[in-house]
């Protein structure tokens, strides 16, 4: 049997490597996402720094007004102070100018005074760069408020914590259970977001990257005509299953890998912009040191259950008639396994009943919502790891089971 | 040797093969004889294991195609009419994967590749894809799979089926070597003249039904004609064959009709 295994897995992966269209499709947009995203933000920054070091001009009505503030627009490294146009409306709509600051006569009075005072801004609406403008406009605004405000607050003989009359200092209790606790013990602890969208996504990425796969793998034999050939052989029909899905599980893996490694890659962008390349470091080390065992056990959740999807997509495919009738399968299966993850992340309450990590789809996914949540006990895991093992036996078994039935096999042939 | 005993086969209410027996001895070329739709690629199916029987039963060097499949399919090489190639493979390539899958592996499988692809004229085109053969190159390559295993019987469902003159004069050898290595040739084939060519006996086939096995010199004398074709259509009956396949076709139009009403 495993060397019929191995004898189709080598042929279907020939088979794989020699199509460059499920290549692209599988392999090269993941590897080509961040790519582009990388170039784009390339073009991007590139732009701003052009146009940074030409500053983007704006005029300032009444800047004798509030002298501090124009002084903070000033030191503004993007931004051009410039005098008043013939007319200023006409050089807002033509893009000569991105941005006009009007600061209302006797505005320099009603701030003496400690009085409200409103500032009215009017941006071009010229691309991207007039949004850039009032980003700046707004931090030096806001730079020039605290100044005000530490001045009002100094003559008072106040400091700034009278402002904050009552701090809140969050805390998260450990939960039980080894993999939770090294979540929560990390600083990063994953948001709850994670736990909600981890088991959607896994849910898509596991039909979706041997998806294409299998199907040209069992219903593929079928509008090829190779069906027969391959039945009149006296090769273990299990074997064969075996083959095909280890391929698709395979695949699913790799596939599964790069997008994962897209995601981390632009936390770690975010990360490197948000706090310099230091926080990449730091963003690293969490990654790859509290979130170690986490990551680890949703591997070995995610192998059984990928290995459940592509089984039973191998058996409704095997049964289909052709490509046609394998679509309208899998379009009701790729709309009923998230429904399904839906369901278990919103519906299953936190800390279920044990039994519950036993069902089949809806176990593995609680069991991954509650390892990202940062509450499931070691030996709830272990019951879903063993559920979804068992399932992944058992849909492998169905689509064996699907390849030696007649009625399955011939129909269409 | 290929024996069928009352085999029968039915698909639902469709009955495609009703109670035919025949035996097909080694050394010797077999035909069935019928029209397109007369059951005769189903009971190459029965035969090769690839369907199950309803009743009846077939034998294969006296194993039971039912109870003993894995066994049969090793001692059966099949030629199915509208088998078709994996296009990025090439045919030396298809032959080694299915050798594979014949339990055939190292020098033994080399040496099995090498033969066919120089017995079936190949070697030209041996290491090319197969995306864009013409029919003759793509059933010579399906042809050195069913072989691949060197079996002692060979099923040939209309073997010479779109080929060129040149292909099936090629077949045609193929088929009377075959018969000098002491192999079991059974073939199904709607074309009379091929029929009588290459078949020592020939079984007419009409609605799943046999009805007349010999060769085709006592076929054509048991029915007064002057050739295989005329004496094919005076067994079956010429209104007979007209109103059955009227009827066959529209018994399938009904089951196809009745499937699809239970699939409502």
């Amino acid at each position: 049997m495993f060397r019929v295994m191995r004898t189709i897995f080598v042929r279907e992966a020939r088979d794989l490597l020699r199509d460059k269209r499920a290549l692209l499709f599988l392999f090269a947009v993941p590897l080509a996402v961040p790519l582009l995203g990388a170039v784009a933000g390339v073009f991007v920054v590139w732009q701003i720094a052009r146009q940074a070091g030409q500053g983007i001009p704006i005029l300032v009505v009444n800047g004798d007004q509030l002298p501090g503030l124009v002084a903070k627009l000033e030191e503004s490294q993007v931004l051009d102070l410039v005098g008043m146009p013939s007319d200023p409306e006409q050089a807002l709509q033509s893009g000569e100018l991105m941005a006009v600051l009007e600061i209302p006569p006797g505005t320099g009075a009603l701030l003496e005074a400690e009085e409200p005072i409103t500032l009215k801004l009017t941006s071009s609406r010229n691309g991207w760069l007039p949004d850039f403008a009032v980003l700046a406009i707004q931090g030096a605004l806001s730079d020039y408020g605290n100044e005000v405000l530490t001045d009002r607050l100094s003559r008072r003989d106040l400091g700034r914590e009278w402002l904050e009359p009552i701090r809140l200092e969050r805390m998260t209790a450990a939960p039980t259970g080894v993999a939770a606790t090294a979540v929560v013990a990390s600083e990063e602890a994953p948001s709850s977001l994670t736990s909600i969208f981890l088991p959607l996504l896994v849910t898509s990425w596991a039909l979706s990257g041997g998806l294409s796969l299998v199907a040209s793998m069992t219903v593929g034999e079928k509008e090829r005509h190779t069906m027969e050939s391959l039945l009149v052989t006296p090769a273990s029909r299990v074997g064969i299953v075996l083959g095909k899905v280890a391929l698709s599980v395979v695949v699913s893996t790799i596939t599964i890998g790069l997008w994962s490694l897209d995601s981390l890659g632009y936390t770690f962008l975010l990360s490197a912009m948000s706090s310099g390349f230091s926080g990449l470091a730091a963003s690293f080390s969490v990654q790859f040191g509290a979130l170690g065992l986490v990551v680890l056990w949703l591997a070995l959740l995610m192998l059984p259950f990928m290995t459940m999807a592509n089984g039973l997509v191998a058996a409704v495919c095997t049964f289909a008639k052709n490509y046609r009738e394998s679509g309208l399968f899998l379009t009701v299966l790729q709309l009923l396994l998230p429904g399904i993850a839906l369901l278990a992340v919103f519906a299953v309450v936190t800390r279920p009943p044990a039994a519950v990590y036993a069902l089949p789809v809806v176990g593995v996914l609680v069991a991954m919502r509650d390892l990202f949540g940062g509450g499931i006990a070691p030996g709830a895991l272990v019951l879903a790891w063993g559920a979804a093992a068992l399932y992944a036996v058992g849909s492998v078994l169905l689509a064996a089971y699907a390849f030696s039935r007649e009625w399955a096999l011939m129909r269409g042939v | 040797m290929i024996e069928t005993q009352k085999l029968t086969k039915h698909f639902r209410k469709l009955v495609a093969v009703d109670g035919v027996s025949f035996v097909c001895c080694d050394g010797e070329v077999f035909g069935l004889l019928g029209p397109n739709g007369a059951g005769k690629t189903t009971i190459l199916r029965l035969i090769a294991s690839v369907l199950k029987p309803t009743a009846g039963a077939a034998l294969v060097d006296g194993l039971d195609t039912s109870r003993e499949s894995a066994r049969v399919r090793a001692r059966v090489g099949l030629l199915v009419e509208s088998a078709g190639l994996y296009d990025r493979f090439s045919p030396r390539e298809h032959l080694r994967f299915y050798g594979r899958l014949h339990g055939l592996d190292g020098p033994q499988l080399d040496r099995r590749v090498d033969a066919l692809l120089e017995m079936l004229e190949m070697a030209d085109f041996a290491d090319r894809r197969a995306e864009g053969f013409s029919a003759g190159m793509r059933r010579r390559v399906v042809l050195g799979q069913a072989l691949i295993h060197d079996p002692p019987n060979v099923i040939l469902d209309e073997p010479t089926a779109s080929l060129d003159v040149m292909s099936t004069r090629s077949v045609r050898a193929l088929i009377d070597r075959f018969r000098q290595e002491g192999r079991c040739v059974l073939i199904s084939t709607h074309l009379m003249a091929e029929a009588q060519r290459l078949c020592d006996r020939v079984a007419i086939i009409h609605m799943g039904q046999l009805q007349a096995v010999g060769t085709p010199a006592e076929l054509i004398a048991q029915a007064g004609a002057g050739n295989l074709e005329e004496a094919f259509v005076r067994i079956v009956g010429e209104e007979r064959l007209r109103t059955d396949l009227w009827a066959q076709s529209r018994q399938r139009r009904w089951y196809q009709f009745w499937r699809r009403r239970r699939r409502v």
